[in-house]
């Protein structure tokens, strides 16, 4: 089976625009939370990109056109190759403001239209595994083009932040009252955020070919489904660790340098983590980092972020700081850290972790 | 390369599987469908806990995925099993509820029952749950026909599950060789397609 690279990415998020800003600002461990202007959050803070604020349309779009202006790599692109793109209510803003009598918009198939547009792609797929989307449209993506059904692929993911969502995750009471602080023993729950990404993954001949200089590879892949409950992950980890297992196998069993884990800050999400670490890893778990302490969860997208990250950090040897980290959570003592550390050598890890239970384990490899 | 190795088949009244050709019949409502599907011996048990609370997309989800699963009888095994939502009418109308019971209720807190429903995964996790399949589970749209779709499953013993309004498909996809499969626009077509070549 042949290789898949990330021949180029491109990503908008509350940190900024573009790779190389994300990277240095996750790097200065910053934090980008504030509160709403679009919708009455309630004093709720928001990992939000407030230069979608105001104007027509849906927030989505211009999302997707910040993440367009961040990526003129993706204008490299062959026309053939179809985008795999991961939401998880996609353009619900269209909804919220509809009048109750229309036909009910379907969020999720607009931003799909409005990501083939933007990114002038005939042909796209939509990729719905909740918190897990970015990751599982990355594994669809790559395994096509590992088995030769396609040279090259374009996988994203977008979610805004809305008042449909926000609303959502408070009924549900896994907001944080302040910020998310990923691994912390403190944590008190999740920091929603805004955010589009993308990757161009390719065949290592087609990147050549296209004149890419490739960011790095992705080299196996593992998931699995708690199958017990809609909305609360085994605690145990175990189903976690066997997708975490899998990937490791995949990829010929790599020495793991750093994990990006998905790391929410809900009491349940880090714990289920952290035993899951702990089942594969023993005494020896590698550095752990969330970026989800900087810039919040951005739900569809934040699988395509942290692969791109990762990549990135692999190239920079060097492991981000835990933002909102004060004391770290039982188990987590030799994981995470407040401070930045150098990475060793080997792959990163990415985790990804959904409602319903699923688990998504990615491995990225940087090329040598 | 996959083959068939069992399925099901709902509608309003009705619902049938694919390779031992039962039928259960004459019911008015999914639940009473639910009573049908937990007499029928040659069902396995599943976990139901989430039929009542579910919306109508999850029950059919569930009840199809368990219908599929004992159609294809010793090849299901859920412990690596994958659960693949596809194409079907997605969860607009899910979306719909939940935003117009928060706003009836003054924008104060929505109803998390309503939230979770409205991801197109949920259905897929749900039949999950109920079939106890542990491995991957995602929903997919755009995926033109079921032979896309079987790469998608790859080499993957894969339940496909279909939800449209009042009706859901659910075919078991599992590695082997096999008679080739008709290539179709939708499970419930490749299901009747199958049906009328009176496939074994």
């Amino acid at each position: 089976m042949r290789d898949a690279v990330i021949a180029a990415a491109g990503m908008a998020t509350a940190l900024g625009d573009g790779v190389r800003e994300n990277v240095a600002a996750l790097l200065a461990g910053k934090r980008a939370f504030s509160e709403p202007r679009h919708f009455d959050g309630k004093g709720v803070k928001l990992g939000l990109c407030h230069e979608l604020d105001g104007g027509d349309g849906s927030r989505a779009g211009k999302l997707l056109d910040l993440l367009a202006a961040s990526f003129p790599e993706a204008a490299k692109l062959p026309q053939e190759a179809p985008l795999y793109l991961a939401t998880t209510v996609g353009a619900i803003d269209l909804l919220e403001r509809q009048d109750s009598e229309a036909e009910p918009a379907d969020g999720s198939d607009a931003l799909l239209k409005l990501a083939l547009d933007r990114f002038g792609r005939r042909r796209g797929m939509l990729v719905a595994a909740a918190c897990a989307s970015g990751q599982q449209a990355i594994v669809l993506a790559a395994g096509a083009v590992r088995r030769g059904e396609l040279d090259c692929a374009l996988a994203a993911g977008c979610d805004i932040a809305s008042e449909f969502v926000t609303s959502g995750f408070a009924s549900l009471g896994a907001l944080s009252a302040s910020a998310a602080r990923p691994y912390d023993a403190e944590r008190d729950g999740l920091t929603l955020g805004e955010a589009a990404a993308a990757v161009i993954l390719m065949s290592p001949e087609a990147a050549e070919r296209h004149g890419f200089t490739p960011l790095g590879r992705i080299i196996g892949w593992g998931e699995s489904c708690d199958a017990a409950h809609i909305t609360a992950p085994d605690l145990s980890g175990r189903h976690l660790a066997g997708a975490i297992r899998r990937a490791l196998e995949a990829a010929g069993n790599p020495a793991v340098a750093g994990v990006i884990g998905h790391g929410t800050g809900t009491r349940y999400n880090d714990e289920a983590e952290i035993n899951a670490l702990h089942t594969v890893f023993g005494g020896n778990v590698p550095p752990l980092f969330s970026l989800k302490g900087n810039l919040g969860h951005t739900l569809g997208a934040t699988g395509v972020i942290q692969s791109v990250v990762a990549a990135e950090l692999l190239k920079l040897h060097r492991m981000p700081p835990q933002a909102g980290l004060r004391t770290p959570a039982p188990g987590a003592e030799k994981m995470v850290s407040g401070a930045a550390r150098p990475l060793g050598a080997g792959a990163i890890l990415s985790l990804n972790v959904g409602f319903g239970g699923l688990n998504s384990a990615l491995i990225v490899e940087e090329l040598q | 390369m996959s083959i068939v190795a069992g399925g099901a088949w709902i509608a309003p009244g009705v619902a049938e599987t694919l390779r031992s050709a039962r039928r259960l019949e004459g019911f008015a409502t999914l639940a009473e469908l639910k009573t049908l599907v937990a007499g029928a011996d040659w069902v396995p048990a599943g976990d139901l806990e989430d039929f009542r609370r579910g919306c109508e997309a999850v029950r059919l989800a569930q009840l199809a995925a368990l219908l599929a699963a004992a159609d294809a009888g010793e090849a299901w095994r859920p412990e690596r099993a994958a659960v693949l939502g596809w194409n079907g009418s997605g969860c607009a109308a899910e979306n719909r509820r939940y935003w117009q019971d928060y706003l009836a209720n003054g924008r104060d807190l929505g109803r998390g029952g309503l939230f979770v429903a409205t991801l197109a995964s949920t259905p897929v996790c749900e039949a999950a749950i109920t079939l106890g399949a542990h491995g991957s589970g995602c929903y997919v749209k755009g995926a033109a026909s079921t032979r896309e779709l079987a790469k998608l499953c790859g080499e993957t013993l894969t339940m496909a599950i279909e939800i449209g309004k009042e009706r859901a498909a659910a075919l078991v996809f599992a590695p082997g060789a096999g008679p080739e499969y008709p290539d179709c626009a939708s499970l419930e077509q490749l299901f009747e397609e199958m049906r009328y070549r009176k496939w074994k």
